[in-house]
């Protein structure tokens, strides 16, 4: 993805001016997280950031478009298309009970030992009280629907806004 | 420090593991609480406030890095290996019974709270292994009552929890973790039961400062939430509520003023960061601005814990919430209301739509009718509707604007429409054709009504060779004109027969006449009869994509001018760059064609100057 304006490429659609700041903002925290040094974090914990991040990021554009269509068809593929958001991801989200899902990672099989989806994916009141999952692939603590994941702070629901 | 000490690795270790503390460490801190060594300092991190302790160790002792980065001391001659920093021989003072604390003895309390930012202690093991624990702590910065209730039910051996200066004096107030409270003198380090006659003198007069402190404090909070309420307080409605609160306010603050203060952040709101941070800086005790006076006398222990138990209380059952926003009217009944006042704060507050939930945070977090709606997932989902609403809003202003747009066009191309209507008719007159005729008539009667004729001008309008049957009704679907073309199945089918000729060149009402105005600038004309001319090949440009591109070309006459004064030969490859970028450059589809149509006004303009 080049994201990089030169003569040869072409204009982004109307209306990409006024989200320009917030993908601005996105892109350098996941440049940062990806420059984060791996001091005290496990191996997969390093990685966490960034799969948040990107479900962050893909969350913003589909909301824009989907939720709030406040972007319109031209703008949000054009987005797709320049690597702002994952097509494949929004894809799942379109699903009925696949709403807030994390990640790629966690709903695909082949990645588990028994051929589930992971962890992430049980809803809360299965799991036994008081038990706090971080599942290995993107550090999600719990992504079904009906688990209360929050949209807009990621694939994490940590509770990092002072609400 | 001792000279014959080893700079480096002594031949004994470190005592144990950092969990394994010497086990004759009577009372201290319990097995397995973390044990970080205070930071900064030659005793490992006096708090700011605290002068440091004496430094000597006794003969015998001397002190070692560990590998964790922690110090040790060692004694040589016992063998001994101590985290804990050892006194000389202390002196013991104490009224028997009740374990006092002894004078010099000072257990390190790092076990007692992890936060804590205190020395290690010179404190001695070895003497009084009776007493049960830790029941000094010299370091031991100021705590609050809420703290030293929550100590009394975890810990289980007696231990300073709470210390309290009295007025400047070197006299201390401590409270141990089974409440009781004895006195400690810094200076004389000594300890006890009962106050001396000068020391009462200073409790009592402590205890007024208190009051009166308190009621300032109170007082100032009372104002400034009623300042905040009356900034909040939008209407009528909350006047009520503002005089309920007012009341509370002044009910809380005397009850208030004659026990322990809340907090000291007076005069500004009470944001639930506010409130946070005061609960974290009371656990950790951070906060050495803090005079958290009690009353301490003997017989007021049972008063300050029930004190100390109601704030306790208090807090833990609105953690989030500031005082005053208890009285606002939360109920089920007027959420309706609520809601709206929440939407209007946003909107005041300038959130757009594009915003994350973060940055729309940030914008209301100072404003307190954030506390309207309370709960996160709940004030989310409020701002989530809010951006629908305000897309919407947004959408329909710029399609209403769209639209008187339109209708303009389309007026005025009606009274065109009507000028060449004439013209044609009379040139087709003479024509026998009657499919001629009579699709003629109909694009001449020009119709708004007729909605296939409406449809064609939105296909006109819109089309060009590259477009598509998908993006024309992704587009348009909503388009009334669009709509107006009654049997949906028909659309699609009569647009790509549209595209097809107009590809071809060929359009239906101009299908025999070349000789249509060519003066009419409509696309089908001109274009039909510009491709009868040459061959018609598929990507021709029609001519007023040629008209745009020339008048893209024109700008150009300078540089090509420049160019030919300056070299030979003007090359188009120079010139395209300038002008590569513009809309009206890609108005004609084939670069080939571009470049020819260059060829010809790059000549024309050189003949014409030459």
């Amino acid at each position: 993805m080049p994201k990089i304006r030169s003569s040869r490429t072409k204009r982004a659609p109307e209306g990409f001016d006024e989200i320009e700041p917030t993908l601005k903002e996105f892109q350098q925290k996941m440049k940062d997280a990806e420059n984060d040094p791996h001091e005290g974090k496990r191996k997969v914990e390093a990685l966490w950031p960034i799969f948040r991040l990107h479900h962050q990021r893909s969350r913003y554009v589909y909301e824009l478009f989907y939720k709030r269509k406040a972007i319109s068809k031209e703008l949000y593929e054009y987005l797709l298309k320049q690597g702002y958001a994952d097509g494949n991801l929004i894809a799942k989200w379109k699903k009925a009970g696949y709403e807030k899902v994390c990640c790629l990672r966690c709903i695909q099989p082949k990645d588990t030992n028994f051929g589930t989806t992971c962890v992430c994916r049980v809803p809360r009141h299965t799991l036994e009280e008081g038990k706090v999952i971080e599942c290995i692939h993107c550090g999600c603590r719990g992504c079904s629907s009906g688990s209360g994941a929050g949209s807009s702070s990621g694939a994490s629901t940590s509770k990092d806004n002072d609400n | 420090m001792d000279p014959s000490h080893h700079p480096q690795r002594p031949p004994h270790g470190p005592p144990g593991g950092p969990l394994g503390r010497p086990p004759f460490f009577p009372g201290g801190p319990p097995p397995g609480v973390m044990m970080a060594p205070p930071p900064g300092g030659p005793f490992g991190g006096p708090p700011p406030f605290r002068p440091p302790m004496v430094p000597f160790l006794p003969p015998g002792w001397t002190e070692h890095k560990a590998p964790d980065g922690m110090s040790y001391f060692y004694n040589a001659a016992t063998g001994q290996s101590s985290w804990v920093r050892p006194t000389p021989p202390p002196m013991p003072t104490g009224v028997p019974g009740m374990p006092p604390p002894p004078g010099a003895q000072h257990f390190p309390p790092p076990g007692f709270h992890p936060g804590h930012q205190q020395p290690p202690p010179p404190g001695l093991m070895v003497a009084a292994p009776a007493a049960p624990g830790t029941s000094e702590s010299t370091g031991a910065p100021k705590e609050d009552p809420s703290m030293t209730s929550k100590k009394s039910k975890k810990a289980k051996k007696e231990k300073a929890v709470k210390k309290v200066q009295v007025l400047d004096s070197q006299w201390f107030i401590v409270t141990t973790s089974l409440d009781n409270t004895f006195y400690y003198n810094k200076e004389t380090k000594t300890s006890i039961w009962i106050p001396t006659v000068e020391l009462e003198t200073l409790l009592v007069k402590m205890g007024q400062v208190e009051t009166e402190k308190r009621k300032a404090e109170a007082e100032k909070l009372a104002k400034a939430e009623q300042d905040r309420i009356s900034a909040a307080a939008g209407g009528t409605k909350r006047s009520n509520e503002e005089s309920q609160s007012k009341e509370a306010i002044e009910k809380r603050s005397k009850t208030e003023s004659s026990a322990a203060g809340q907090d000291t952040n007076v005069g500004t709101e009470m944001t639930e960061d506010d409130v946070a941070w005061q609960l974290a800086a009371m656990e950790e005790m951070v906060d050495d601005q803090d005079q958290d006076e009690e009353m301490q006398s003997q017989g007021d222990e049972s008063d300050a814990d029930a004190d100390v138990q109601a704030r306790l209380k208090m807090l833990q059952k609105e953690p989030e919430k500031p005082s005053w926003a208890e009285n606002l009217d939360i109920s089920e009944d007027n959420i309706q209301e609520r809601e709206m006042l929440f939407l209007n704060m946003m909107r005041d507050r300038g959130v757009t739509q594009f915003d994350t939930w973060e940055r729309a945070f940030s914008k209301i977090e100072r404003d307190p009718r954030m506390y309207l709606i309370p709960g996160k997932k709940d004030r989310q989902a409020l701002f989530d509707s809010f951006c629908t609403i305000r897309a919407q809003e947004i959408r329909a202003a710029k399609e209403k604007k769209e639209q008187e747009e339109r209708e303009e066009a389309e007026r005025k191309e009606k009274r065109d429409k009507e000028k060449h209507q004439h013209e044609s008719r009379r040139d087709t007159l003479s024509s026998s054709s009657k499919h001629h005729d009579t699709s003629k008539s109909e694009a001449a009667v020009a119709s708004v009504s007729k909605p296939e004729a409406v449809y064609r001008r939105l296909m006109e309008e819109y089309t060009t060779k590259s477009s598509t049957w998908l993006d024309f009704m992704t587009k348009y679907r909503l388009d009334p004109r669009f709509l107006a073309l009654k049997p949906g199945s028909l659309r699609e089918s009569i647009f790509r027969k549209y595209l097809s000729d107009l590809k071809k060149g060929i359009l239906p009402t101009t299908k025999t006449s070349s000789s249509t105005s060519t003066s009419d600038d409509r696309k089908r004309s001109s274009s039909s009869s510009y491709s009868s001319s040459s061959s018609s090949k598929k990507y021709k440009a029609t001519k007023e994509e040629i008209d745009e591109f020339m008048s893209l070309l024109r700008e150009t006459k300078k540089d090509i001018l420049y160019e030919h004064k300056h070299s030979s030969s003007v090359e188009w490859k120079k010139i395209k760059r300038a002008i590569d970028r513009d809309r009206r450059y890609d108005a004609v589809g084939s670069s080939t064609e571009r470049e020819m149509l260059f060829r010809e006004y790059a000549d024309k303009v050189i003949q014409r100057r030459d």
